[in-house]
């Protein structure tokens, strides 16, 4: 359940550590909270020195970890640690080389195929 | 009672789009010979993918078997392929050339089923899978599930040119153009991952940032 003034981790190389969410993509109505797969926009809250990526800078990421438990099809519910987000570009190419930690499997039925191959652990 | 729990287990069950191709991939390399395919019909094959990827020139074409040793191991396909080409307008064109190729031999697409065998079926369907390409793509932007992803290989990136991905099931096709290969270094994440399968957190460590 990710909302705006949500942070959230940074699941990739791409140089930022913290993010802030600011919008939900695709959030119509009163409020729609986003969960795994969906895209949101987001601030940089924090980021390593000497990257591209800076602090304060908007980009947009998909959520690939929620605390909120997630039910897959097949009845398995999966529930993680932390709030964590991939940075992609507008074009859905991830921002960074590399993503850290487990993945779920559900993010390739929602065309995040490239994110799922670069991730070293798929659920 | 049993047939009800039953017919909605199945339902529930997500049709297993890896574990026909593995069987598939595993009996075909054993016995040589191609089996008989009654569903498996929209998946593309190895030796076809790469037939195609020489057929429309793609550079530095590589697989690699990621399916039982890899960490990507029990949920994600059995290959990972990767080819090179030269420009945006040259990696869309190899994606659409395996999506015609996937529409064209194993999932005569639309309502006139081509006879069985001869060589006839390419000029029988041409136009209809062309149609398929193209409305293929537009559908496969939206979110997939269930029995849809199944019957046609997704693809992602279409758009941007730059790294095209197409899913089809088994084996994981990824189109980039020279420069985006060299920045996303995927050959080291399944070489590496061959050797060591348990170095997550060690990656980010060794793998540098190569802008």
């Amino acid at each position: 359940m990710i909302q705006p003034q949500t942070l959230l981790n940074v699941a990739d190389n791409s140089g930022a550590r913290k993010l802030m969410c600011i919008r939900v993509i695709g959030a119509a109505g009163n409020q729609r909270y986003a969960r795994i797969g969906d895209v949101i926009v987001a601030v940089i809250k924090d980021a390593v020195p000497q990257m591209p990526l800076e602090r304060s800078e908007v980009i947009r990421a998909v959520i690939v970890r929620t605390c909120k438990e997630f039910k897959c099809e097949d009845g398995i519910i999966i529930r993680y640690d932390d709030n964590a987000a991939v940075i992609i570009d507008q074009k859905g190419n991830p921002k960074g080389t590399r993503v850290f930690g487990a993945i779920a499997e559900e993010l390739r039925e929602l065309n995040f195929t490239k994110i799922v191959s670069l991730a070293p652990e798929v659920l | 009672m049993l047939p009800a729990v039953r017919s909605g287990a199945l339902g529930r069950w997500r049709p297993p789009p890896l574990l026909l191709p593995r069987l598939l991939s595993s009996s075909s390399s054993s016995a040589g010979a191609s089996p008989a395919r009654p569903q498996a019909a929209a998946l593309l094959e190895l030796p076809e993918v790469e037939k195609v990827l020489r057929d429309v020139r793609a550079g530095d074409v590589r697989v690699f078997p990621v399916g039982e040793g890899g960490l990507h191991g029990s949920t994600c396909a059995d290959y990972m392929v990767v080819a090179t080409g030269r420009s945006d307008w040259h990696v869309r064109n190899i994606a659409q050339a395996l999506l015609y190729k996937a529409c064209t031999t194993l999932n005569p697409p639309l309502p006139p089923p081509p006879p069985r065998g001869g060589g006839d079926i390419h000029n029988y369907n041409q136009r209809d899978c062309w149609r398929f390409v193209r409305l293929g793509t537009s559908k496969i932007k939206q979110k997939q599930k269930g029995s849809d992803r199944k019957l046609m290989p997704s693809v992602e990136g279409q758009q941007a040119g730059k790294w095209v991905v197409i899913d089809s099931g088994s084996i994981i096709i990824h189109a980039l153009e020279e420069r985006a290969r060299e920045y996303y270094d995927l050959e080291s994440i399944w070489s590496k991952e061959m050797s060591s399968n348990t170095s997550v957190q060690l990656i980010p460590d060794s793998s540098g940032y190569n802008i």
